[in-house]
């Protein structure tokens, strides 16, 4: 099915060339000053036409120049553009190596600018950093390098979604996601997927649809200058991805294909070995007998007999289950991709084809995926241009779910599986379920599905007119069209099915998003000083939602649909709507490449809001200043750029709820009959979450070498919603509220330098490093609000631990021991000015005892390159922050926990007086309440990650152009290879609230490819 | 219907405030508003629907409030360390206690609130239908008061332990709850007056038919009579058990039919049970599942509880036990399932005549001693085969009718004769624990007691009142935690 899809494509780009027009014929080889070897890529344009090419893999061209044209334009990506007039019919070039960063283009929202006018923030991500890297979705490959991103992954599910924070916490409990817009486009990143209540889960992301190698660049705009264009959306920062379009000239080709093995990155949760485990379970077992029991002698040896022997035999043959070693496994990587680009002066096409296979590293969990993409872009005229993107995307997922739940392989591995339970009976067959009841998920695995095939396609088409000189019209259309049907199905064999008698669940879930934007541009230049870029148009966008799902019972063996389902239970769906009208402007000026300024507004209209909070205004001023084009610096030679930039502005972000303001009745069924539940109270003034800005910078390019830039932010959000909880006296558990407000304040750093330039080995570092301080700032009634494990209080952090405050085990007697905490907040002290300390949990008042947000992040990117060799690896860092591991509560019991497996950690206990222990003396199923929550869980968590590694090396073009071919490329790719940190019981990234969770940790893969072109 | 493509390609934003007004104006598709959804009787069903749908949950009626009082009690227990420890082992606390039972309640209560607003502005014309409404109000009424009493007994003091008027109960709820009001505990007798007013009032609105799955006027009785038997009112508590005995025309189910009965939907002798189903909110966590050894199988019953009952050979109850998941005979057969239905759809009864019989055997015992022999002997006769059972080769007499059936006279009554018999009757429907304690007795748990402490509850031990969770305190500044649960 793969091979016939790339070879139909294959025919479709051969018959896509088209002949060219005839002309005079000019040829010639483009060459690079610094090292006199040839530049394939290299665009070649006749000046003032549209008629082009580009060099091929040995840096030639050969062009056709119409009658009367006599200029070429040669142009490449970190070259000096060149105009040379035509004299014969041969033309050779060497080009210059431009200093880095002068005028890039850049995406930002509704266009492109240049770099150097751009007065907001904003961080871009190029196609390079990018390819190689083997991840299945491409927000992961942004982590690193981007100042002030966070980046942490949700799941070790393939397809699953990522956790992306721009500079902080930008709100409460609506989404704290940025938008991302694909091609001008904003889309949807709600989940379609599943989680273990049947609700939607983060286990599926529409991004993974997308190949990433079919993307040009991302970029991050994080201020309100950048982002206050996006409106109500942007608060959390906004992420742009463009796509590849082609070039026109001969029709490339590239190949791709990489294989590698996936590994967790960490250990985790490291569990005790069998012989432990009985070890420490009979000491508890004693402990209970001797100390609380007042049993000794034989007594207390039978009670501990009796127990160990009815809930943790030792298995006949002495060998212990590793459950890690049955759930759990290496996982793998297949890629495969073809793409092909070209055109002529007035078409240009890119298309790519690929497929994907992932198996993850918990037993059941894989994804495969394959898309397609085709972006056409057609000069119809010089005034009349057509753009249309077609982008097919289909993920099939067997779903490994995460969370607190005996199906998920994670959890069961190490937690609900013991090593004294087996996965076998002695006559062979599998064994049903745990001593304690849990299910043998070996079993249930071979015999049960949990899966999601989601398709998405999107068409995005523009059309743009130059109505007069400067003056452009665009309007885009986009339908985004995501299907996923998902399947949970249970054999009536299986333990989870048996009730039952084979159970089959489904959900097909549709959602439709139709954006039309029209926009009009005016650029102009006035006197060759006054430059003035004027925008003005409206957006309007239509998310539709709709589902279906259907659950049967008694569904004999070998049937996975409900038609074979003999007992229809229950069915269910929805078909919701929301819609968002906007209307935008935005006016920049500059005077003579020196001065800057530029503003912006939009006005949006949601229907997730009540009448009267409907609209909202959001905008921004900004400006900058180029100081290296002024006179009195410019002769400074060492210095080649500075500019100094502010911004201002407002921005928003919209309740997560599409009905949030409504009073409500949810429709259930009793007895057969509709039944009404009041399940949401009304809320008319709910209302924007407000965003305000400010971002100040500068950025430098010194020596031709070095360049960076710095810059401080403050973004201070005001009308915050939160789910608040409520008394349930009223009947409701929370209800959303504009509470309070809060501020990230902090600063960004980036240097970038090419160290080795000049010789053949080649050496560029970069390296960025951020730093934000998060503080609520108000709460509506001032009151702190509890929300386990942390408090959000005015003054502190939004993830601030609050826990009690662990004192440490009595070396006497091998008590757990917490502080007492005072009406202030602090540890209390007796008259001797020492700490209390109580053996009581009860006692132990909550305090702060941590925050999860670092001090610090950031990447350390590294380029080597020697002849065909190349070697690019990047660091990224975090410093500060804690991590609570709420998801070992069980897992460090202290006996407190009879049905769970228990980690490594809890060999250090009490064992005598006078030991100096991390855990207390433990006693079996006893109620101790030493393993209440407390700050004895809180780590530190500092690291140091080699993210990603990439050995490359090209076979030199001699020898591959003898076999037709311009490029063969070789590669080693390994992500998360090397993790230093400050804590080795958990992976390093964790979601960003730093609670651990029971999701699948952030795996490590080594990877090889070779990449062809043609 | 608009084409929508067309409407966002023409640009809404340029029609006009009004037009883009309306598009930006959107109701979710699978919920109703709540103004204007309850003006029909039928709508008004509906909504006292969504009152019994909150009572079923496995929060309330079909779990909780059933095993984790039995559990805390004699005569079940749980299977092995899983689910039930928290109850079976006393170890609950204000942070770990079980939040469901105090907020599950109060949102079934919120709905009673949200109805009772419009039940009088309820269009009804004709008697039928004024009637149906009555009924419908009646039934909130009713239930309102049923809600309040089971939530005072979980967290407020036993009003037999004394000081009802100084000892805090639970918040009153007559009206719809602000979101930001911080309602305060009333004391235990003033939610028991609140209890029997609301069931008095429903009482005179509600219909004498028996209506599956809903309370009618006979189960309002009967439970009043239940909530007078816990104040220990108990001339109150005849008069209303004495009313349904007779007046209801509900009869006591028979012998040969006992054990099949409990897989019925709508039991002959059952006032008012909660039907449950595995469309709605029938589930894993469900008592049914949790008797079940194909399920969860994790509460049973006491090995004393089995001794006893298998030692009676010839009553009927003993059939009820079935192979438990410790392969003993500890699975109590209440919760079957409806016929080739899994276990957790069976239906919950809430009250059945069998437990008013009990009720009047104990209202009547200190004014009446023959009486209440003569209403618990009803339920003692029907548990026993109503003539002699004689062996196979037709020699050996194994059962002498009426000799063998263990009936009592006015002079070997008391009260623990009748506390017995409450224990062989409703076992495993959530009573033994609420009998205990507002009796003031000890409970006293066998040896197969597999936690360490706890084996015995004195009724001075704080823990025989459920705390308060924890999340309500955060969110309550007014709401003061029950004695005990401090430290």
């Amino acid at each position: 099915m793969k091979k016939s899809l790339v070879s139909m494509l294959i025919l479709f780009f051969v018959g896509l060339q088209g002949v060219l027009a005839q002309g005079r014929e000019i040829s010639g080889v483009v060459t690079s000053a610094e090292d006199g070897l040839s530049i394939p890529g290299v665009s070649v344009i006749v000046k003032g036409t549209t008629i082009g090419t580009t060099t091929n893999f040995d840096g030639q061209y050969s062009l056709n120049v119409p009658e009367g044209e006599s200029v070429l334009v040669f142009s490449f990506v970190g070259m000096t553009t060149q105009e040379v007039a035509v004299s014969g019919a041969t033309l050779n070039v060497v080009m210059e190596s431009e200093s880095i960063g002068v005028d890039e283009v850049m995406v930002v929202a509704y266009g492109v600018t240049k770099k150097s006018s751009f007065t907001g923030s904003a961080s871009t991500v190029n196609s390079d950093k990018l390819k190689d890297t083997p991840v299945t979705s491409f927000e992961k490959a942004l982590s690193g390098n981007v100042p002030g991103l966070q980046v942490s992954s949700v799941s070790g599910q393939p397809g699953a979604s990522t956790e992306i924070r721009i500079r902080g916490i930008g709100s409460f409990s609506a989404d704290q996601n940025p938008l991302y817009v694909i091609d001008g486009v904003p889309v949807t990143t709600s989940s379609t997927g599943i989680t273990y209540s049947g609700e939607e889960g983060s286990t599926t992301t529409p991004l993974s649809t997308i190949n990433p190698a079919d993307i040009e660049s991302v970029t991050v705009l994080k201020d309100a200058a950048a982002a206050s264009l996006y409106g109500s959306r942007a608060a959390n920062g906004v992420i742009v991805i463009t796509t590849k379009q082609g070039k026109s000239g001969k029709t490339r080709f590239n190949f791709s294909t990489s294989h590698g093995v996936t590994d967790l990155a960490m250990d985790n949760f490291e569990t005790v070995s069998g012989e432990d485990f009985i070890m420490l379970q009979r000491e508890g077992l004693m402990n209970n007998a001797i100390d609380l029991q007042g049993l000794s002698g034989d007594a207390a040896t039978a009670y501990v007999d009796g127990v160990m022997n009815n809930y943790y035999p030792t298995p006949a043959d002495g060998n212990f289950t590793n459950w890690d070693d049955e759930l759990m496994r290496k996982g793998q990587v297949h890629n495969y991709e073809l793409s092909a680009s070209g055109g002529n002066e007035k078409t240009t096409f890119f298309a790519s084809v690929s497929a994907n296979q992932t198996d993850g590293v918990a037993r059941n969990s894989d994804m495969e995926r394959i898309t397609g993409r085709v972006n056409l872009k057609h000069k119809a005229t010089d005034k009349l241009t057509f753009t249309t993107n077609l982008s097919f995307g289909s993920v099939k997922q067997n779903i490994a779910l995460g969370g607190f739940y005996y199906a998920n392989p994670f959890f069961a591995s190490r937690q609900l599986l013991l090593p004294t339970d087996l996965v076998r009976n002695p006559d062979g067959s599998l064994t049903e379920e745990s001593t304690f009841g849990y299910y043998n998920m070996v079993r249930e695995y071979s015999l049960n599905e949990r899966s999601s095939d989601t398709w998405r396609n999107t068409i995005n088409s523009s059309v743009e007119y130059k109505i007069l000189e400067g003056l452009t019209f665009k309007s885009t259309f986009s339908y985004d069209w995501i299907n996923t049907d998902n399947l949970v199905y249970s054999s009536p064999v299986s333990r989870a099915g048996r009730a039952n008698k084979g159970e089959v669940w489904q959900r097909s879930v549709k959602n439709k998003i139709l954006t039309s934007s029209n926009i009009l541009t005016y650029d102009k230049t006035f006197n060759e000083k006054h430059h003035i870029n004027v925008l003005a148009g409206y957006e309007v966008e239509e998310e539709n939602s709709w589902a279906m799902e259907a659950e049967g019972y008694n569904v004999p063996e070998g049937i996975k649909v409900n038609d074979g389902a003999a007992k229809p239970n229950a069915v269910g769906g929805w078909d919701d709507t929301n819609t968002l009208i906007s209307y935008l402007g935005k006016v920049d000026y500059d005077f003579m490449n020196k001065y800057y300024v530029s503003a912006s507004i939009r006005r949006d209209g949601s229907s997730k809001l009540g009448a009267d909070e409907r609209w909202a205004n959001f905008w921004s001023v900004s400006g900058s200043w180029r100081l290296s084009q002024e006179d009195f610096i410019s002769s400074a030679t060492w210095l080649d750029d500075l500019k100094v930039r502010a911004s201002y502005g407002t921005n928003g972000t919209l309740p997560v709820s599409w009905y949030g303001h409504k009073a409500l009745y949810s429709v259930n069924a009793y007895n057969s009959q509709p039944a009404l539940d009041y399940s949401q109270i009304a809320n008319p003034s709910l209302s924007w979450e407000e965003s305000k800005n400010f971002n100040a910078g500068f950025d430098f390019r010194v020596l031709g070498r070095f360049s960076g830039s710095f810059e401080y932010f403050q973004k201070k959000t005001e009308s915050m919603l939160m789910q608040v909880p409520l008394s349930r006296v009223t009947g409701f558990s929370s209800m959303w509220q504009n509470i309070g407000e809060m501020e990230n304040k902090g600063w960004e750093f980036t240097l970038n330098a090419n160290v080795l330039r000049d010789s053949e080995l080649k050496w560029d570092v970069s390296f960025n490093v951020s730093h934000y301080k998060n503080e609520i700032t108000k709460l509506s009634n001032g009151e702190p609000i509890f929300d386990f494990p942390y408090i959000r209080k005015e003054g502190e952090a939004y993830n601030t631990f609050y826990l009690r405050d662990w004192a440490g085990v009595d070396p006497d007697d091998g008590a757990a021991q917490w502080y007492v905490i005072d009406e202030d907040g602090n540890r209390a002290k007796d008259d001797s000015g020492n700490h209390i300390k109580t053996k009581n949990p009860a006692q132990a008042a909550k305090a702060i005892v941590g925050c999860a947000d670092p001090d610090f992040t950031g990447g350390i990117n590294n380029s080597l390159s020697y002849k065909g060799l190349s070697l690019d690896f990047l660091f990224n860092f975090s410093i500060g922050g804690d991590i609570y591991n709420h998801a070992a509560y069980n897992m460090m019991g202290d006996g407190n926990a009879p049905t769970a497996n228990m980690m490594e950690n809890q060999l250090d206990r009490w064992q005598k007086p006078g030991d100096k222990a991390r855990n207390p003396k433990r006693y079996w199923n006893s109620d101790t309440r030493s393993n209440w929550n407390s700050s004895r869980r809180i780590m530190d968590n500092d690291y140091l990650r080699l993210k990603s590694l990439t050995l490359g090396y090209s076979l030199p073009s001699e020898w591959v152009n003898k076999v037709s071919l311009s490029n063969v490329k070789f590669y080693f790719t390994g992500t998360n290879l090397l993790t230093f940190s400050s804590q080795d019981e958990v992976d390093v990234e964790q979601p960003v609230h730093g609670s651990t969770t029971w999701e699948i940790p952030t795996t490590k893969t080594y990877t090889f490819g070779v990449n062809i072109g043609f | 219907m608009k084409n929508r493509f067309i409407y966002t390609l023409l640009g809404v934003a340029l029609l006009g405030t009004s037009c883009s007004d309306s598009w930006l104006e959107e109701d979710p598709s699978d919920k109703l508003a709540v103004d204007g959804s309850v003006q029909t009787v039928t709508q008004a069903q509906y909504a006292i629907d969504g009152v019994y749908d909150q009572m079923s949950d496995d929060a309330y009626y079909n779990g909780k409030y059933i095993f984790n009082f039995d559990v805390m009690a004699d005569d079940m227990r749980a299977s092995e360390t899983g689910r039930l420890d928290d109850y079976y082992r006393y170890t609950f606390y204000t942070e770990s206690s079980d939040t469901e039972m105090w907020s599950r309640p109060y949102r079934a209560m919120k709905n009673v609130a949200s109805l009772l607003a419009v039940i009088d502005n309820v269009e009804a014309e004709g008697a039928d239908a004024i009637a149906a409404r009555n009924d419908i109000k009646g039934q909130a009424l009713a239930l309102r008061g049923l809600i309040h009493f089971d939530l005072v007994k979980t967290f407020g003091k036993p009003y037999t332990h004394g000081d009802a008027n100084t000892a805090l109960g639970v918040p009153i709820v007559t009206d719809l709850v602000a979101f930001d009001q911080k309602m305060s505990r009333n004391t235990v007798e003033e939610v028991y007056n609140q209890v029997i007013a609301d069931f008095k009032a429903g009482i005179d609105l509600l219909s004498n038919d028996a209506n599956l799955g809903h309370i009618n006027k006979a189960a309002a009785q009967a439970l009043l009579a239940r909530v007078y038997l816990y104040k220990g009112d108990m001339a109150n508590a005849l008069t209303y058990a004495e009313e349904v005995i007779n007046n209801s025309n509900v009869s006591l189910m028979s012998r040969d039919n006992y054990v099949g009965e409990w897989a019925k939907d709508g039991m002959s002798e059952s006032l008012f049970e909660i039907v449950n189903s595995s469309e709605d909110n029938g589930g894993l966590e469900s008592v049914g599942y949790l008797s079940d050894p194909d399920g969860y199988g994790q509460f049973v019953a006491t090995d004393p509880f089995i001794a006893k009952l298998q030692a009676a050979t010839y009553d009927v109850r003993n059939q009820m036990l079935a192979k438990d998941e410790l392969d003993r005979m500890g699975r109590v057969m209440k919760y079957p399932g409806k016929a080739n239905e899994p276990s957790y759809t069976s239906n919950t009864r809430v009250i059945r005549l069998s437990e008013v019989y009990l009720i009047a055997a104990e209202a009547a015992l200190a004014s009446d001693a023959a009486k209440a022999a003569e209403y618990l002997n009803a339920v003692i006769e029907r548990a026993y085969p109503t003539e002699d059972v004689i062996d196979a080769d037709g020699t050996t007499v194994l059962f002498d009718h009426p000799a063998d059936v263990p009936t009592v006279t006015a002079a070997t009554i008391n009260l623990a004769r009748i506390l017995e018999e409450r224990s062989l009757e409703l076992v495993a429907e959530g009573h033994r624990f609420h009998d205990l304690v507002r009796n003031n007795l000890t409970i006293t748990r066998g040896d197969d007691y597999w936690g360490t402490t706890y084996k015995t509850i004195e009724m001075t031990d704080y823990k025989i009142i459920q705390p308060i969770p924890r999340i309500e305190l955060d969110a309550n500044p007014n709401m003061v935690q029950n004695p005990g649960y401090e430290s």
